[in-house]
């Protein structure tokens, strides 16, 4: 009787959450864009990347191939379903040919043209994630979770040398610090190991060390996870696997060592040239192509709504391989009955 | 039954109407304010708390265009940019540690595990100067020396001679907090925390050579928070809290005397880099004010009522004084004085 009364006095208040839908969107260099009706696994679509090929790599509950030219996507098969969550999720080699991930107590390549596949590491009882391969291919960075927190993905970090097949623990020996590195890459044009810690509530930081762990310092507390634009000229804060970012953005050129404040930043990427990243700001309902470098910027979309819907958020930028133009999820408002009678 | 039914339903409507009732508009009880006050006492008011917005570590405010910040790197902003100059590389921190500066020698000292360093204003002559590193590091009074702990021995007073880099150390018998060094009267005042019978937070003032040490102020086993030392050396200040809504009482001693004053009840208290004077913020019921006062005469300058139109300040979030001493920001939460009344 009361959960009815409760639900007749809800339904008095008018307030819905606007009901929302994805759609692809291609937007070419010029500006003109495209707007997909993409197959149903781009609904639980996780991250994208951009292939060589003019493709799609897309991660939601496996990997898949969307075939651009054709509007379908072909399942990616994989000896072990059971992809790690945490971090960077996976990586595409420099040359896109190539997926490292990972799997409960292994690390995998996927080669994407002969589709073999190759396990890298295998440590049994070991919870690996977040593999980042060098832009030389020389080193694949990854973690080994330790915490016993599920809801957070902490741990130390390691990495395999590809030439040697060595892999190399940077393991301190510290409870503390071995369990509160979030993310890791390699800045391959300095040879540093860059990681992220938490250490408690607003003890952020992104750090480096020497290949051999040698020389950790803080590097910066203003960016709590880092990624270099192309040219390794800047560095950014890291854009999550749909590429979205929050409060302040800021970017440093790493010779003046200046940090920038740039525009509200709602989702970006960064670009395979150059200074360049792609960001998208909901303010001004406009998605940017912004060389950091010459401060030059390019409006490639700036449409309020499309199909008459309204434009809530743009997710997934996913600039395309030779940067003629990009890919990203469009979030429309679908209208309300109350929004048609009007 | 039918009749509890019907109160259920009434009270639940009656609820659900006023929480979907967006058009009726709640006036503002409380408000965040950030303003700026001069040495003449003429304020600014600032909508958009920058300070609030983009601060982060604990900054020395040197100049208007020029904020020194610290946590675990050295930057230095700006009070009309959001932009920040990293001073350190990237194989260089401070995390943990502290820091010290001196406007008059244009000179930063940090430490890190490697030890203690110095540069400049702009992150440039990068000198190592002792291997041990200290916490809480603090520059003495006429700048010659640095005095803190060793961070693998708390109970410890580690004295640098900047001149030779030699550190002399000499241990105390409880943990120390923070430490001053007066040159003139060759007397080290620190802060202690005693685990005794009764535990408490102690001033002790000791002689350079450890050789005779007095208790100055006892606070209780209350946490203190807020220890400072003023700009000639001869006075330093403790109380419990550094920033927030409750009052404490403020605790002076002068190193020459031997003399411990209770000021009162406060918020927090901040000392002026130049003239043995501190801007605080005394306790006036709920809320406060800002004022200063002279350590030689003991006078109070009211520099503002706390009043801002109808609100007035009943939270602080930051205090900071720029570095000659001419103008304070404070960033704070205000309550609407009309709203405090009807509530009394």
């Amino acid at each position: 009787m009361l959960i009815a009364l409760c639900l007749i006095a809800i339904c008095c208040c008018d307030y819905v959450p606007p009901e929302t839908e994805g759609r692809l969107v291609r937007i070419d260099e010029d500006g003109i864009y495209h707007l997909v009706q993409q197959p149903a696994e781009f609904d639980t679509l996780k991250a994208m990347k951009a292939l060589p090929d003019g493709n799609l790599l897309l991660l939601s509950d496996q990997f898949y191939l969307y075939h651009t030219a054709t509007n379908t996507v072909s399942k990616i098969n994989t000896s072990d379903s059971r992809i790690q969550e945490g971090g960077s999720k996976f990586c595409l080699s420099p040359e896109g040919d190539a997926i490292f991930y990972c799997t409960p107590d292994k690390i995998w390549r996927k080669d994407l043209l002969s589709l073999a596949e190759e396990c890298l590491v295998d440590s049994a009882g070991a919870t690996y994630y977040s593999p980042f391969l060098s832009k030389d291919a020389r080193y694949l960075a990854f973690l080994r979770r330790t915490g016993s927190n599920y809801a957070k993905w902490e741990g130390y970090p390691l990495y395999l040398d590809l030439q040697t097949n060595e892999v190399v623990s940077l393991a301190t020996g510290d409870e503390i610090l071995d369990n509160s590195v979030t993310d890791c890459w390699i800045d391959h044009f300095h040879s540093k190991y860059m990681f992220s810690t938490e250490l408690g509530y607003s003890d952020y930081f992104l750090n480096s060390m020497d290949m051999d762990g040698n020389n950790r310092a803080v590097t910066t507390e203003i960016i709590r996870k880092g990624a270099l634009t192309a040219d390794g000229r800047y560095l950014l804060p890291r854009p999550d696997a749909q590429g979205s970012s929050t409060g302040a953005f800021y970017f440093r050129n790493n010779l003046s060592m200046l940090w920038t404040n740039m525009d509200r930043v709602n989702s970006f990427n960064i670009s395979r040239a150059k200074s360049l990243i792609y960001y998208y700001k909901h303010e001004e309902k406009k998605l940017f192509k912004y060389n950091l470098a010459t401060k030059e910027k390019q409006v490639l979309f700036n449409k309020s709504s499309v199909q008459n819907r309204k434009i809530q958020s743009v997710t997934h930028i996913s600039p395309r391989w030779d940067d003629d133009g990009l890919f990203a999820m469009l979030n429309l408002i679908v209208p309300t009955q109350k929004d048609r009678e009007e | 039954m039918l009749k509890n039914c019907f109160l259920c339903l009434t009270v639940i409507i009656a609820l659900t109407f006023t929480a979907c009732d967006k058009d009726h508009e709640e006036p503002q009880t409380s408000i965040s304010i950030y303003m700026e006050i001069d040495s003449a006492g003429d304020v600014n008011i600032y909508d958009i708390p920058v300070m609030d917005r983009y601060l982060f570590g604990y900054p020395a405010w040197i100049s208007d265009d020029y904020l020194l910040y610290s946590k675990a790197k050295l930057y230095r902003g700006s009070l009309d940019s959001y932009d920040y100059q990293q001073l350190l590389p990237d194989n260089i921190d401070c995390f943990g540690y502290g820091i010290c500066h001196s406007v008059a020698r244009q000179k930063i000292w940090f430490c890190n595990s490697d030890g203690i360093w110095s540069c400049n204003f702009a992150g440039g002559d990068i000198t190592f100067v002792s291997p041990t590193p200290i916490k809480e590091m603090q520059l003495s009074s006429h700048g010659n020396f640095l005095i803190g702990y060793r961070i693998d021995r708390s109970q410890s007073l580690c004295l640098v001679d900047l001149a030779t880099g030699i550190m002399e150390e000499q241990s105390t018998s409880h943990s120390v907090h923070k430490a001053f060094y007066n040159e003139d009267l060759q007397l080290i005042s620190y802060l202690t925390y005693v685990r005794e019978t009764e535990n408490s937070f102690q001033v002790r003032v000791r002689s350079k050579d450890g050789s005779s040490e007095l208790i100055a102020i006892d606070f209780g086993n209350i946490s203190i928070r807020n220890f400072q030392v003023s700009a000639s050396g001869r006075y330093v200040a403790g109380m419990a809290s550094e920033n927030g809504s409750i009052s404490y009482p403020l605790y002076i001693h002068d190193l020459q005397t031997g003399e411990t004053n209770d000021l009162g009840l406060v918020r927090s208290f901040q000392m002026l880099a130049q003239g043995d004077q501190m801007i605080f913020l005394p306790a006036d019921g709920r809320y406060f004010k800002v004022s200063k006062y002279d350590f030689d005469t003991g006078g109070i300058t009211d520099l503002h009522s706390g009043y801002l139109h109808d609100y007035r300040y009943y939270y602080l979030y930051k205090l900071i004084v720029r570095e000659d001493g001419e103008k304070i920001r404070i960033y704070g939460w205000g309550k609407l004085e009309i709203e405090d009344r009807r509530i009394l």
